[in-house]
C-alpha cells in the first residue's frame, strides 16, 4: 500500500510541481521559432547518431538507442 | 467541444495581443502557414587521419496529408572505406594478419596499430514515418525502417504516443521500438573461441532489440523549454564485431603466439537518462544536453553537448558546437590475452571451458571524446535553408589504438512548397 502511494506520489509530484511553470497561449512567440523545437535538424541528429554509435559504446538518451547498422 | 470553445478565444486572445505589441502571430502564423511539402538533403563527409573516411547522403520527404496527419519517408546511402583496428594490441614484433576473407595477409610494422586495410562498406538505409494527431491533445507516430550492408541487415518498427497537459506547456511521451538484426558476412561467423590461424568460419546469426523510451517535455517560461527522457534498451543474440581479434600474448617474450575472436556476451540491457534544455536570450539561443548511461556489460558513459545559436540576422546564424563524451570499460575488455604459460590453443580451450568473454575492440574500453565544430545555416527565398557545418572529432583511450581525428563536414538544403 505504502509502495503504491509512494510511487503515485512520484507520479503525480512532479505534474503539480510542472502545472506552476509555462506560459499562456500568447506567450508562444519565441517558443514558437523553429530553433526552440526539439529535433529541429533531424538530419545532422542522425548524421551524429550514426557516427557516436559506430565509434563509441552508447546510442539513444534523445531517442531509440536501436541498431540498423552492424558498425558496433 | 467545451474545449474547441476554450482554444478559440485563447488563439483570439493570441492574436489581439499580438497585434497590440506589433510581433507576428506566431501559434495562428503555425496553423495557418503549414506547407503541404517538405523535402531536405544533405551530404556529410566524415575522414578519420589514417583509417576510414565514409560519404553519407540523405534524402528525406515529408507531405502533410491534412489534418496534420504527416506522412515522411527517408534515404540514406553510406559509403566507407579504409583501415580499421582490428583488435590486435601494438606489439614490439612486426604482426601479420589475415584478412576476414582468409584469402590475403597484411603486415604491421612493430609498434603500429593494427589496422585492417581491406575496410570497406556501403549501407543504404529506407525509413517511413506517420504522425497523425488522436485527439487535439494527443498524437501518434509509427514507422518502420529497413537497412541494408552486405554482411548486416536490419529491419525495425517503432511508436510513440505524445500526450499534451497544462494548456500544453507539459507533454508525456512513451514509445517502443523493435529492431530485428542479420549479421551475415560472406565466409561466415568465426567460430566461437576460434583462432585467427584456424580460419574456420560458418554460418550466420541474429540479434533482436527492443527499446523503450518515457518523456516528458516541459515549458518553463517565455525562453525555456526543457526535456526529460528515461530510456530502456534491450537486446539478444549476436553483439560481437565478427572481425575483431584478440592478442594472445607470451608472458615470457610479449610476442604475439595468435589471435582470439572476440566473444561478447549474448545479451546487454541499457539504462539511459537525458536531459535537454533551450533557452532563448531574444536574439541567440543555446541548447544544453546531458546524457548518462549505464548497461549491464559494466559501460557507464556521461555526454555533454551544447549548441550557442548566434543569429546574426533573421535569414543568417552561426552555430558553435561543443561535446565531450567519456566512457568506462565493458567488465570484458582485456587490451590483450597473456598466455600463462600455456599455447594459444590452450587459453582458447580455457576461455571456452570457462564461457569467458572477451574483446580488445577499443570502443568498448575506457575512452574520451571530444567534438568541436561550427555550423552555418541560412535562410534563402523565404522557405528554402541552406545550412553547412564542421566539426572536428578526437577520441583517446587505454592505448594509442584509440587515438582517433576525424572532421566532419556537412552540407545540408531544404524546402518547403
Amino acid at each position: 500500500m505504502n509502495k503504491k502511494l509512494g510511487v503515485l506520489l512520484l507520479l503525480v509530484i512532479p505534474l503539480t510541481a510542472c502545472s506552476g511553470l509555462g506560459v499562456k497561449p500568447w506567450q508562444r512567440d519565441i517558443l514558437s521559432k523553429p530553433e526552440m523545437t526539439f529535433g529541429d535538424s533531424p538530419m545532422d541528429a542522425a548524421f551524429d547518431d550514426h557516427i557516436y554509435f559506430s565509434k563509441e559504446a552508447s546510442s539513444g538518451g534523445r531517442s531509440f538507442s536501436g541498431g540498423g547498422c552492424g558498425c558496433n | 467541444m467545451q474545449l474547441d470553445k476554450k482554444t478559440t478565444v485563447y488563439d483570439l486572445i493570441a492574436l489581439a495581443s499580438c497585434s497590440l505589441l506589433g510581433v507576428s502571430a506566431p501559434v495562428l502564423a503555425a496553423d495557418t502557414s503549414i506547407d503541404d511539402w517538405k523535402v531536405d538533403t544533405a551530404i556529410l563527409y566524415y575522414n578519420e587521419t589514417d583509417r576510414v573516411s565514409a560519404v553519407e547522403s540523405a534524402v528525406s520527404i515529408s507531405k502533410n496529408l491534412g489534418g496534420d496527419k504527416i506522412l515522411s519517408g527517408k534515404i540514406t546511402m553510406d559509403s566507407l572505406s579504409g583501415s580499421s583496428h582490428n583488435g590486435a594490441a601494438i606489439s614490439d614484433y612486426e604482426q601479420t594478419f589475415t584478412s576476414p576473407s582468409g584469402e590475403e595477409t597484411y603486415t604491421i610494422a612493430p609498434g603500429d596499430v593494427p589496422l585492417d586495410p581491406n575496410f570497406e562498406d556501403d549501407r543504404n538505409s529506407f525509413s517511413l514515418q506517420m504522425s497523425q494527431p488522436l485527439t487535439r491533445v494527443m498524437n501518434l507516430e509509427y514507422g518502420a525502417a529497413y537497412s541494408s550492408e552486405y554482411d548486416y541487415k536490419s529491419l525495425s518498427v517503432n511508436a510513440s504516443l505524445m500526450r499534451d497537459f497544462n494548456q500544453r506547456n507539459t507533454t508525456l511521451s512513451a514509445g517502443f521500438s523493435y529492431a530485428q538484426d542479420e549479421i551475415n558476412p560472406r565466409d561466415g561467423l568465426p567460430v566461437l573461441y576460434s583462432l585467427m590461424s584456424d580460419n574456420t568460419k560458418s554460418g550466420s546469426d541474429t540479434k533482436n532489440t527492443i527499446d523503450l523510451l518515457m518523456g516528458v517535455t516541459q515549458v518553463i517560461n517565455r525562453n525555456t523549454i526543457m526535456q526529460f527522457n528515461y530510456g530502456f534498451g534491450n537486446s539478444t543474440g549476436y553483439h560481437n564485431d565478427p572481425y575483431k581479434i584478440v592478442s594472445i600474448v607470451s608472458d615470457a617474450t610479449n610476442a604475439p603466439l595468435d589471435y582470439l575472436f572476440e566473444n561478447r556476451p549474448d545479451s546487454r540491457t541499457k539504462h539511459s537518462l537525458y536531459w535537454q534544455t533551450k533557452h532563448h536570450f531574444d536574439q541567440d539561443m543555446v541548447d544544453f544536453s546531458l546524457r548518462l548511461m549505464a548497461d549491464d556489460w559494466g559501460v557507464n558513459s556521461q555526454t555533454l553537448d551544447m549548441h550557442y545559436r548566434w543569429n546574426i540576422s533573421d535569414n543568417n546564424y552561426l552555430e558553435p558546437h561543443v561535446r565531450y563524451y567519456t566512457q568506462s570499460a565493458a567488465d570484458f575488455y582485456e587490451e590483450k590475452i597473456s598466455n600463462a604459460g600455456l599455447t594459444a590453443e590452450q587459453v582458447a580451450t580455457q576461455y571456452q571451458n570457462e564461457g569467458r568473454d572477451v574483446t580488445a575492440d577499443y570502443r568498448l574500453g575506457n575512452m574520451d571524446a571530444t567534438t568541436i565544430g561550427v555550423k552555418w545555416g541560412a535562410r534563402l527565398f523565404g522557405t528554402h535553408q541552406l545550412t553547412s557545418r564542421i566539426e572536428l572529432y578526437q577520441q583517446s583511450g587505454d592505448s594509442k589504438v584509440s587515438d582517433v581525428d576525424a572532421i566532419i563536414f556537412q552540407v545540408g538544403y531544404g524546402l518547403k512548397f
